[in-house]
């Protein structure tokens, strides 16, 4: 019985971390202000995703999401790396020079 | 081997001959990644995950990696445990950074010279500084094996040379675990001058 | 409680620790200054996450196949997100989008 009541707030608290963090990854895809900053903030938000599509199969044996995971990482991986080449269009160009030395020696 | 070893290697060189992209290794992964996609393991499956393997890498034909790797298991179990270890700690400290009150820590940009020259390794090397603590890699040269990484919390020089000793522990980590010669590379009085390392700017 | 109780509680235990890094990566994409500075955040406690969730989802299956193909996820993202973010860096570095604040403390270390 208490297993039971354990297994429910269990279930809520991971729900609702996920559905927080999905929430703040989407304040950061809004805001920017770069183009990668959202691509990074997507990147988060499909692992997001993942972790959510995971867990409802964990709580809810629904083991038919499993391949569903697979296919979503793997896309989104290939979207941002699209997207990282698409910004980097001179991707020959040098690093930018070294701009004069600002650390602190330690004290 | 067995007896019928021979004539089957032979046989097995002349279709690889005929077929450079096949290797038995990429077959053997891509039909265990279609079994497990289907998530059963039965004849059909595994018959039809080696057709496709088969399909695929005569369709798309991999470039040729020359690797020149030996396995040390005890190196390369070090390799693994210190990574995974590594990987908690790493996500630990960025999640404290990111929840504790107070002002934010910024980062710096910094390079460092690889020791090895093989593509691979460099790249192992590469992607599991990303994941241990402190280093995000931002950039690598392959032929100059320049790797830039942005550190993060570092304000002094010595924070700095620390974590270029970090990177260059995880390269050795990597050596050890897969080169085949790890100490001509790693011991300082044994590394051979190699031309090209100083076109630098 | 038996033995499949324990493994279904330690089970949500991972995929609540996950969560929680999660919601650490989350916040640290939110709260850091720079570009590079969030790819920490979206590199590190992501893939341990992850990582995690994927524990507790396998330990809740305890099928062996599910497992393999949590294997298969968790590897798929170790190589991809380090990969990805790494792209996202270089783009970031190369059309100097990296905040003016950041420090380069010269081309080569040890010029021997």
């Amino acid at each position: 019985m208490t297993l039971d009541l354990l297994e429910v707030v269990l279930t809520w608290l991971v729900g609702g971390l996920l559905a927080a963090s999905a929430a703040l990854t989407l304040v950061r895809i809004t805001i920017g202000p770069s183009v990668l900053d959202r691509v990074i903030a997507t990147d988060v938000l499909v692992s997001i995703v993942v972790c959510a599509l995971g867990a409802y199969a964990a709580l809810t044996d629904a083991w038919t999401t499993l391949p569903l995971l697979i296919s979503l990482s793997l896309v989104g991986f290939l979207g941002s790396v699209a997207v990282a080449r698409f910004v980097a269009r001179d991707r020959d160009a040098p690093a930018p020079d070294p701009v004069p030395d600002r650390l602190e020696e330690e004290s | 081997m067995s007896a019928g070893g021979v004539g089957a290697r032979d046989r097995l060189s002349r279709a690889r001959r005929r077929l450079p992209g096949v290797s038995p290794a990429a077959v053997l992964w891509l039909t265990a990644v279609w079994v497990l996609l289907w998530g059963s393991l039965d004849v059909l499956n595994v018959v039809g995950g080696v057709l496709v393997a088969l399909v695929v890498l005569v369709l798309f034909p991999l470039p040729r990696v020359d690797l020149r790797l030996r396995l040390r298991p005890l190196a390369f179990t070090i390799l693994v445990v210190r990574f995974l270890a590594d990987l908690v700690r790493a996500s630990v400290e960025v999640a404290w950074l990111a929840v504790r009150p107070g002002p934010v820590s910024r980062g710096v940009v910094m390079d460092l010279e690889l020791a090895s020259d093989d593509a691979f390794l460099q790249t192992l090397t590469a992607e599991m500084v990303s994941l241990v603590p402190g280093s995000v890699v931002i950039d690598l040269e392959p032929g100059t094996r320049l790797l830039t990484l942005h550190a993060l919390g570092v304000r002094t020089r010595a924070q700095a040379e620390r974590v270029r000793h970090k990177v260059r522990a995880q390269e050795a980590r990597v050596l050890r675990a897969l080169h085949p010669d790890p100490e001509a590379l790693l011991d300082p009085r044994r590394r051979r001058h190699t031309p090209g390392a100083e076109v630098t700017g | 409680m038996t033995l499949t109780d324990a493994l279904d509680v330690l089970g949500l235990v991972f995929l609540l620790l996950g969560a929680l890094l999660c919601l650490a990566a989350a916040i640290g994409l939110l709260r850091f200054p720079d570009l590079l500075t969030r790819m920490h955040a979206g590199t590190k406690p992501q893939v341990l996450g992850l990582l995690l969730v994927l524990v507790g989802v396998g330990l809740r299956s305890r099928s062996g196949l599910d497992v393999g193909m949590l294997l298969l996820i968790g590897v798929f993202q170790l190589l991809t997100i380090p990969a990805g973010s790494h792209m996202v860096g270089r783009a970031g570095f190369r059309t100097g989008q990296v905040a003016p604040t950041d420090i380069h403390p010269g081309r080569r270390d040890d010029p021997a």
